[in-house]
C-alpha cells in the first residue's frame, strides 16, 4: 500500500490523457495541412479557383496551428526548470 | 589526493558513458529521417548532435531526479557511482553490438541503484522514487506510445490516404525533419542530464557538494550567464531611444553619459549595465594615466567594451526590443538566448584596406 501511495496518480492520469490528445492534435493539423496543400494544387490545375482558395486557406490555417503547437511544446520544455 | 584521482576517474567514466549513450541513442532520433531520405545521414546526425547539445542546457529536471530521487546521496561513494557507470557502459556496448534498442537511462539507474543496494544496504535505495520515476514511466511509455501512434496513423490515413503520393511524401519528409529535430531536443533535455546527475552524485561523495543540496548548482554558472544576458537584453529594450546620436550606440552608455551631461536626476537614470559601466569607469579613472593607449584600445574611444557583441556599432532601440522579444518567444530558458545569439553573432567583415595616402608614401620612402 505504501508503494501505491508513492505514485502520483493524478499526474499519471493527466499524462495519460494529455499526451495522446497533444499527439493527435499535432497529427491532425499536419495531415490537414498536407491535405489542403495537395487539394489546392489539384484544384488549381483543374481551374477551380474557389476550391483552390478554400483548400489553400485550410492548409495555411492548419500550418499555423501546427507551428503554434510546436512552439508551445518548445515553450513547455524550456520553461520547466 | 587519492580521492581526487578517483573523482577524476569517475567523471571521465561518466563522460565515456555519455559517449556510448550518444552513438547508441542518437540513431533513434534520426533513423526515420535517414531511412526515408528526408535528410542525408551526416546532416541528420549533425542536426541531432546540435539539438541534443542545446537540449542539455534547457532543463535540469532529470539531473535533479538522478542526483536526489533514486538513491540516498548520503550513502553514496565514488566507488558506487563508478560501479554503476561501468555497468551502464557495458550494457550500452553489448546492446549496441547486438543491435538492440535499449534504454541507457534505465541501465544507468539500475546500475547505480544495484551498486548502492549491495554496498550500503537496502536503505540506500529510494524505493518510492524508483517506482514513481523509473518503473511506472517505463511501463506506461511504450503502451501509451503504441496506442497513440495507432490512433495517429489511423487518423492520418483517413485524411491523406487517397491523395496523390507525391505531395504527401514531400510534406511528410518535412514533417520528419521537424519531428526528428524536436525529438533530438527533448532527448537532450533527458539523456544528456543523466550524466550531470551522476557527476553531482560523485561530487556529493567527494564532499564538494552537500548531500541533499539542489544539484542544479551544477548548472548555476550557465544560468547566471543566461540570466545576465536576459537582464541585459531586457534593459536595452526598456531604454527609450530619442534619436540622438549619443543614444544610438546600442550599449546604454550613451544614455548614461547624456543623462550626466544634462544634469538629470540620478534616480531617473537608466539602470546600471555592469560590463558597459565598468568599462566606462575604468576609462574615466585610469584612461589619463599610465598605459592609457592600451586601455583605450581595450575599452574603446567611446567608453564601451569592444568585446561586447554589437556594442561597437550603431543600433536602434527597436533592434534591442526585437532581440528581447524573439528570445521571449522561446520562454525564459536558454533557448531564446541561444537562437538570438546565433542570429546576432556573425563573422566580422574584413575591412578593406584603404590605399596609403600620398603623405604616407612619402614618409615610407623617407
Amino acid at each position: 500500500m505504501r508503494t501505491l501511495a508513492a505514485i502520483d496518480t493524478e499526474g499519471l492520469f493527466e499524462l495519460i490523457w494529455t499526451a495522446p490528445l497533444a499527439a493527435l492534435v499535432v497529427t491532425l493539423t499536419f495531415a490537414l495541412c498536407i491535405y489542403g496543400a495537395a487539394r489546392a494544387g489539384d484544384s488549381r490545375r483543374l481551374g477551380r479557383t474557389v476550391a483552390a482558395t478554400a483548400y489553400g486557406a485550410l492548409a495555411v490555417v492548419a500550418a499555423a496551428v501546427f507551428a503554434a503547437s510546436v512552439v508551445f511544446g518548445v515553450l513547455i520544455i524550456t520553461s520547466k526548470d | 589526493m587519492d580521492s581526487d584521482v578517483i573523482l577524476v576517474i569517475v567523471i571521465a567514466t561518466a563522460l565515456a558513458f555519455d559517449f556510448t549513450n550518444g552513438f547508441h541513442d542518437t540513431a533513434n532520433a534520426v533513423a526515420t529521417s535517414v531511412s526515408t531520405r528526408a535528410m542525408a545521414p551526416r546532416t541528420a546526425v549533425a542536426l541531432a548532435a546540435v539539438l541534443n547539445f542545446i537540449g542539455a542546457f534547457i532543463s535540469l529536471e532529470v539531473a535533479a531526479t538522478i542526483a536526489n530521487g533514486i538513491v540516498e546521496a548520503d550513502a553514496i561513494t565514488e566507488t558506487i557511482v563508478f560501479a554503476g557507470l561501468i555497468e551502464a557502459i557495458a550494457w550500452n556496448l553489448i546492446t549496441w553490438y547486438f543491435g538492440l534498442p535499449s534504454s541507457s537511462s534505465h541501465a544507468l539507474i539500475g546500475g547505480v541503484a544495484g551498486a548502492a543496494f549491495v554496498a550500503a544496504g537496502p536503505d540506500a535505495v529510494l524505493g518510492d522514487g524508483l517506482i514513481e520515476k523509473v518503473f511506472i514511466p517505463a511501463l506506461v511509455a511504450p503502451l501509451l506510445a503504441f496506442a497513440t501512434a495507432a490512433m495517429a496513423i489511423l487518423l492520418t490515413y483517413r485524411i491523406v490516404g487517397r491523395l496523390r503520393p507525391g505531395p504527401v511524401n514531400r510534406g511528410y519528409r518535412v514533417g520528419q525533419i521537424v519531428s526528428g529535430s524536436l525529438f533530438s531536443l527533448a532527448h537532450g533535455t533527458n539523456d544528456a542530464q543523466k550524466t550531470m546527475g551522476i557527476i553531482a552524485l560523485a561530487l556529493v561523495a567527494h564532499g564538494d557538494l552537500a548531500a541533499g543540496a539542489d544539484p542544479l548548482v551544477l548548472g548555476d554558472p550557465l544560468r547566471g550567464d543566461r540570466d545576465r544576458a536576459r537582464d541585459l537584453l531586457r534593459r536595452l529594450a526598456d531604454h527609450p531611444d530619442d534619436g540622438q546620436p549619443d543614444h544610438q550606440d546600442g550599449s546604454g552608455a550613451g544614455l548614461q553619459r547624456a543623462g550626466r551631461r544634462r544634469g538629470r536626476d540620478p534616480r531617473r537614470e537608466p539602470p546600471r549595465v555592469p560590463a558597459v559601466d565598468d568599462a566606462h569607469d575604468l576609462r574615466r579613472d585610469h584612461g589619463r594615466g599610465r598605459g592609457a593607449p592600451a586601455l583605450r584600445r581595450a575599452v574603446g574611444s567611446r567608453g564601451q567594451h569592444r568585446a561586447r557583441v554589437g556594442a561597437h556599432r550603431p543600433r536602434r532601440g527597436d533592434d534591442r526590443a526585437a532581440a528581447w522579444g524573439i528570445s521571449r518567444i522561446f520562454g525564459e530558458g536558454a533557448l531564446g538566448a541561444v537562437i538570438v545569439s546565433l542570429c546576432v553573432v556573425r563573422p566580422r567583415r574584413r575591412r578593406a584596406r584603404a590605399p596609403p595616402s600620398a603623405w604616407a608614401r612619402d614618409h615610407r620612402r623617407a
